[in-house]
């Protein structure tokens, strides 16, 4: 699930983990205050439940507080993502909409993924680094992202272009890939794609058993905030040709990535 | 001073083999300055050089050669600045302008072949480069 999905889930949810947890501090310091004698014998007995196990459910109420803040924090603002969103569209349609070879095809032939490099990733082994797909640009295609293995301590065994550019923090242009969006393809080409995408033959055999269309040109760019290393920017295309960067769209996007990613 | 946009920076691929794939690694874009200044600063007796990225980050200073500090990112170690004591340099004035680019230049091939990190050479080569192109613009102000 992309980051703007997740986070707007968890806006939800911590929104009203927040809401409740607001109304169980006002509603035990009522109860610590209140006088049971002048309730009616249901409410006074409530009351002083409530009473009894104010020491032990205050402290938990304020910890589930404290951690609601700590989870928004690291899925990300769903407002940031949704930023994030129009920009990688914007630098879609500057990089592809407007190019003759590209500007008739469906939107989903051409597109723009972000990465984001963690060291841990749940669910995932080994616990050295993946870049873990965060955004993508358009509406589609958007579930079943690969994720791809970047060990910090290993850099020439990242996979795929979002791996390498993160490891040598360069841009990696791919091109002329073999056409796999064939009936039939031969053990050479699947080779050959899998040595030039730095993604193993096995991926590469899933994406195919699974229908997934293999693009034929790639371009991996590293992406900073403050100096530090964060992830990576890859374009896809089913168009053969070298993809270059924009380097005046591309500099005002990633400034706006600087102020807002963390 | 103004800034002076750098346009038609050319960086050179890194050919690179890697796994038996042969690739050509291009810059990063974070690693090529959009815009540089110098100044000539009277009254500390130095020469101002400064570079501009698309991103930002806290800087520390640090000497680098004699009569020369450098100002690198806190993470990145990119350049950001280079210092001149141009009183050491000991120039009439009709000299100062060709040995401010002499000592520019110097240091610039010293960061280049003994850089930070090796990830960081292609951003010094890039600096020597626009400082090369905008040479003359730069040292108006000596």
């Amino acid at each position: 699930m992309l980051r703007e999905s997740s986070a707007t889930l968890v806006d939800k949810f911590i929104g009203s983990l927040e809401w409740a947890a607001a109304l169980a501090v006002a509603v035990i310091s009522a109860c610590l205050k209140a006088d049971e004698t002048k309730l009616w014998p249901f409410l006074a007995h409530t009351v002083v439940t409530i009473r009894t196990s104010a020491w032990y459910m205050l402290p938990i109420v304020i910890i589930v507080a404290a951690i609601s803040v700590k989870l928004r924090q690291a899925f990300g603002n769903r407002r940031t993502w949704k930023v994030v969103q129009v920009l990688l569209d914007h630098y879609w349609q500057e990089s592809f909409a407007k190019d003759d070879d590209t500007k008739d095809d469906p939107r989903h032939f051409h597109r723009v993924t972000m990465f984001k490099h963690c060291r841990f990733h749940f669910g995932k082994w080994p616990f050295s680094g993946w870049m873990v797909p965060v955004a993508r640009s358009g509406h589609s295609t958007k579930s079943g992202i690969r994720h791809f293995k970047a060990s910090l301590d290993n850099p020439d065994q990242a996979e795929g272009v979002a791996g390498r550019a993160f490891a040598y923090q360069r841009m990696v242009p791919v091109y002329d890939l073999p056409n796999l969006n064939v009936a039939r393809t031969n053990d050479d080409d699947i080779r050959r794609y899998a040595e030039k995408s730095f993604v193993s033959i096995k991926k590469i055999g899933k994406d195919r058993t699974s229908e997934r269309p293999t693009p034929r040109s790639l371009l991996g760019i590293p992406v900073e905030v403050k100096g530090k290393p964060w992830g990576a920017i890859v374009l896809d295309s089913h168009h053969p040709k070298a993809l270059i960067l924009l380097d005046s769209v591309y500099g005002t996007v990633a400034k706006v990535f600087q102020e807002i990613l963390r | 001073m103004e800034w002076i946009p750098i346009a038609n920076l050319s960086p050179r691929p890194e050919r690179r083999n890697l796994q038996g794939v042969r690739v050509d690694l291009l810059v990063s874009p974070y690693d090529v300055p959009e815009a540089l200044r110098g100044e000539y600063v009277r009254e500390k007796g130095c020469f101002l050089i400064e570079f501009k990225y698309i991103s930002n980050e806290e800087t520390y200073e640090k000497p680098e050669m004699e009569n020369v500090t450098v100002r690198l990112g806190r993470n990145s170690g990119r350049l950001y600045a280079i210092e001149l004591d141009v009183q050491a340099l000991q120039a009439t004035s009709v000299e100062l302008r060709i040995k401010i680019a002499k000592e520019l230049k110097n240091v610039l091939t010293h960061l280049i072949e003994k850089p930070r990190s090796p990830l960081r050479s292609s951003n010094y080569s890039m600096a020597k480069e626009a400082v090369e192109m905008h040479q003359e613009e730069i040292l108006q102000t000596v």
